[in-house]
């Protein structure tokens, strides 16, 4: 099998199976012979090759009916006339399709193990599986809701049943109604006894404490799953091809299931709770007609399965999609809708979207081949901008990020005069900030003039300043000073802008960096004072640099030992930091890759990058979008040595139990091994150590700033809860969010960061911030 | 995720003519290579540009511009390296094919830099699709070496009688201003660095 094992032959094997039969299948020719007619087609064909490769051929037909779930159907059906004339293929069949379930469950693959199931379903519809197997199958699993188990992994079992149910549901309507309701009422029960706390941490918008929480997708699967039975299971979404076979699929030898054994050890570190996209609600969709119902929620699934399983291949997820052969109850323009809808939903979802979000780009570049489509986006893209004010951090940079990419794909084309508006807001306004965020990332995908010839007149003033450096030492000062003070300020400012100029002409002249260090240290140390030098030296190093990244990359590689040699104590790193911001304040990219570079080569490490830009002093940079940027990026930078050595350790733990299954566990591994091991282990406390005092480093650096912008506010009666609270807790749960992973690993020693006599509100963000920890875990 | 239409992984559509290795052993290193090709860049196209686009997909250790040989202005391609092979591939899957500077680009998984690969490799110093082409490609310098060749045979005669014209004067001056004054027009951002570069001087 594919995802289970197969060696190098049979994997071509395979693959020349697949392109002799299936290609042209799979990519969606367009067939002028009706289906039947085309099912019989490969039916026959199939049977020539039955003989020679049957476990292939059963594997790749499994293959496809899983992982293309528009076509589920269509490969049942096949799989059912094969069976009719080879019984052992479809016992075969049956094995295979349980060994693939058992291991999607293992491995927590939920639209997969989603997808089999249903697959399962089609197979009792063409006599190839008895229905008692099905459903002994489905109260199999619904053993795992009343067993002692995490929610994640009952909300797992019951999402896979409700949705088994939602498409297969028809099946049960003359028999083992009883044993359908029973199942229903189990999942009810568990449904009531939900903890919902949860919800409100992954949620794309805002929650407040008195509003209600929103629907949950369990909640919405099981209540529409409800309301399909009351309608007698009717589902007008995927054609049941078995009606035109039934004549031979009557014939069929049925086959019975064996008991599928669950695992014993369930992989459940994440978390199925899931508000429904916001979107979807009634609230927003005034303006069409789609119902939630059934086949609505039916499409969604398929949908978002489609879109999982084919992320290696936009083009083709969307030909999939495309050509789905629409039942008559449903009009195109609403399936149009909904692709659309379901595919954008998929951006927001948290803690991590179901794929990269620059899959959503792609998906959307092909689906805007469809004329109908563009509006429909429009629409939605403008009811998310008219609700951004209640977006959590994450979801709101998410859409950023997202948006300005798409518009650079479509020669930045949007229908800017709606957003006209904006124009008269407040400059911290959420709207107007979203658009400069939007202009500042296309400009730095295209170009400053570019971008102000794709706006409207009205809004040209929103157009972010031309990024360029400030170097401040360019020039000596020739302002008379009035007192002592500020005299001495300009001579000290005239004689740096001299020495700066030498510097830079070293620089520019390639001289070397042990050459400049001894310079430094016997011209300029001792006649300036030392904060001074690191200011000139680290922005002259910069300045020198700032043609393009690969000349200041080049630079700052070059001379590094300088910037080394002046920067040994935690503040004069911070102070290094602070010079890069003010150099290039205007530039987040800059600032962001220079840091990451700093960081590279060990000129300055994370905590500083930390504890300068969260601080009460910085207090202002919460405001700006640069934050977010910078911190996300250094942490990505800081986290990527842990990152590599934990799936190193993943792969050697599953390597080690591959070989106790198969040598059993009294066998050593050599010297060479155990050392090895060892080696390994000493890096994995390190790392881990290392992400330990950054996340609670970072995480106390927040409660700091947060509890003494709470005592100013208290100070001057003011409501501490403002746009600024706002913003830094957002970014806060963003952050902790985003590393749940990490964070869970310090949960314990999580108290120690809190101040000393915290403020009581202060208390209450923290055992939120613990309870999602808990919670995404 | 399902390998039905998954593309052979670590394999290149693009194959480096002066790769120095059998094919094998080009194979092992684009298996291990965390570098790709990007090919259809427009020449006016920065490093910004790319760092913008292409961090989308994960953290970049180097970008090296492609440079005309004679030149050593942008000619068209670049070479982006990422710091995980997973981020490289990611790439390959979601961003090729998109636009960049409004022209579709092309990403390949390549063996990885080597100094010298950053130059173009045809004759006129740049790309050696550049001398081909036959159609007018504003991003790309015009018409491609081959076609404003034959252009030039055409209207040789013209330039004869012109040569008369301008027999008394500096020619070279001339057809220096006029050509930076075709490339001012061409593109915006170059009439920017142009001025500022005068205002530099």
């Amino acid at each position: 099998m594919q995802e289970l094992s197969l060696n190098h032959k049979e994997s071509e094997t395979r693959k020349q199976l697949r392109i002799k039969y299936f290609d042209e299948l799979i990519s969606q020719k367009e067939s002028e012979s009706p289906i039947e007619q085309q099912i019989n087609d490969i039916v026959n064909k199939l049977k020539e090759e039955e003989d020679k490769n049957q476990k292939l051929l059963i594997d790749l037909l499994i293959d496809c009916s899983i992982h293309l779930p528009f076509k589920t159907p269509f490969y049942a059906t096949i799989i059912g006339l094969l069976n009719n004339k080879n019984y052992e293929l479809g016992k075969e069949s049956i094995r295979i399709v349980i060994e693939y379930l058992f291991h999607f469950i293992s491995n927590a693959k939920f639209y997969e193990a989603n997808s089999t199931l249903r697959f399962i379903g089609d197979l009792v519809r063409n006599n190839v599986l008895k229905l008692n197997s099905y459903i002994t199958l489905l109260e199999t699993l619904s053993n795992y809701l009343i067993e002692n188990q995490t929610q994640s992994t009952k909300d797992f079992f019951a999402k896979l049943i409700l949705g088994s149910l939602l498409f297969n549901g028809s099946l049960f309507i003359s028999e083992k109604k009883e044993n359908v309701k029973q199942l229903l009422g189990r999942i009810e029960m568990y449904i009531s006894s939900r903890n919902y706390s949860g919800l409100k941490y992954v949620s794309m918008l805002k929650i407040n404490e008195e509003e209600n929480l929103p629907e949950d997708q369990l909640q919405n699967l099981f209540r529409i799953v409800n309301e399909c039975r009351d309608n007698s299971w009717k589902l007008n979404i995927l054609p049941d091809y078995s009606i035109n076979f039934l004549t031979i699929l009557n014939t069929n030898e049925v086959h019975e299931m064996q008991k599928l054994t669950i695992p014993t050890k369930f992989n459940d570190n994440f978390t199925m709770t899931t508000p429904i996209f916001p979107f979807y609600s009634k609230e927003y969709r005034s303006k069409d007609k789609i119902v939630l119902n059934s086949d609505v929620l039916a499409l969604r699934i398929l949908i978002e399965e489609n879109l999982k399983f084919l992320d290696e291949n936009s083009s083709q997820a969307v030909t999939e999609m495309m050509s789905f052969p629409l039942h008559q109850s449903i009009e195109k323009s609403t399936f149009y809708q909904i692709i659309v809808e379901t595919s954008f939903a998929q951006i927001f979802i948290l803690p991590r979207s179901p794929s990269h979000l620059m899959y959503y780009t792609r998906t959307f570049i092909h689906l805007f081949r469809e004329s109908k489509i563009p509006p429909r986006l429009g629409i939605l893209i403008d009811s998310c901008f008219q609700k951004l004010t209640l977006f959590e951090t994450e979801c709101y940079y998410r859409f950023v990020e997202w948006f300005a990419v798409h518009l650079s794909n479509f020669q930045f084309i949007w229908k800017w005069e709606s957003w006209g508006e904006v124009v008269e807001l407040n400059p911290t306004n959420t709207k107007r900030k979203f658009i400069n965020d939007i202009l500042v990332r296309c400009i730095r995908l295209s170009y400053h003039k570019r971008i102000l010839q794709a706006l409207p007149e009205k809004m040209k003033i929103l157009m972010p300043p031309i990024v360029e450096p400030k170097f401040s030492y360019l020039g000596i000062s020739s302002v008379e000073a009035k007192t002592q003070e500020e005299k001495e300020k300009q001579e000290l400012h005239n004689k740096v802008a001299i020495k700066s100029t030498e510097l830079l002409s070293k620089l520019q002249n390639k001289e070397q960096p042990e050459k400049i260090i001894h310079w430094l240290d016997t011209e300029i140390i001792p006649s300036i004072p030392f904060d001074t030098v690191i200011d000139m030296t680290t922005q002259a190093l910069l300045q020198s640099g700032s043609k393009s990244f690969t000349h200041i990359f080049a630079k700052i590689e070059k001379y590094s030992p300088i910037l080394i040699h002046l920067n040994k104590l935690p503040k004069q790193k911070q102070a290094i930091v602070s010079i890069v911001y003010q150099f290039w304040q205007k530039s987040a990219q800059h600032i962001s890759l220079i840091m990451n570079k700093f960081l590279e080569l060990n000129i300055i490490d994370i905590q500083s990058i930390i504890n300068w830009f969260i601080s009460i002093e910085n207090k202002q940079l919460f405001h700006s979008s640069s934050l977010w940027e910078i911190l996300s990026n250094a942490l990505i930078h800081s986290t990527r040595r842990s990152r590599i050595v934990r799936k190193k350790k993943q792969k050697k733990q599953e390597t080690e139990d591959e070989k106790k299954q198969v040598i059993g566990e009294d066998e050593f591994g050599s010297d060479s091994d155990l050392q090895m091991d060892v080696d390994l282990e000493n890096v994995y406390s390190e790392v881990i150590n290392e992400e330990k005092e950054i996340f609670l480093n970072l995480i106390q650096k927040f409660f700091v700033v947060i509890s003494s912008h709470m005592e100013i506010s208290d100070k001057n009666q003011a409501n501490p809860f403002d746009s600024w609270f706002d913003e830094v807790s957002g970014l806060l749960f963003a952050l902790v969010r985003r590393y749940h992973k990490q964070v869970i690993g310090c949960l314990n020693l999580l108290d120690s960061v809190l101040p000393s006599k915290p403020d009581r509100r202060v208390v209450t963000l923290f055992e939120s911030i613990k309870e999602m920890v808990r919670f995404l875990n | 995720m399902s390998h039905l239409f998954l593309q052979d992984e670590g394999k290149s559509h693009y194959k480096d003519s002066r790769f120095p290795g059998t094919d094998g052993e080009r194979d092992k290193k684009l298996k291990r290579s965390t570098t790709i090709y990007v090919g259809n860049l427009s020449f006016y196209t920065s490093e910004e540009q790319i760092y913008a686009l292409f961090s989308r997909c994960g953290e970049i250790k180097k970008v090296v511009m492609g440079l005309n040989k004679k030149t050593k202005t942008p000619c068209g391609f670049c070479f982006v390296e990422y710091f995980e092979k997973q981020d490289a591939l990611k790439c390959l899957r979601y961003i090729n094919g998109s636009r960049l500077d409004e022209r579709v680009i092309r990403t390949d998984l390549d063996t990885g830099f080597i100094e010298g690969r950053q130059y173009g490799r045809g004759r006129s110093g740049g790309q050696v699709r550049d001398e081909y082409r036959d159609d007018y490609d504003p991003g790309r310098g015009g018409y491609g070496l081959k076609k404003s060749q034959t252009m030039t045979e055409r209207s040789k005669e013209t330039r004869i009688n012109r040569k008369n014209f301008h027999r008394n004067q500096n020619f070279e001056e001339i057809k220096r201003i006029r050509e930076n004054n075709q490339k001012t027009q061409k593109n915006p951002r170059f009439r920017e660095e142009k001025e500022l570069d005068d205002l530099n001087d």
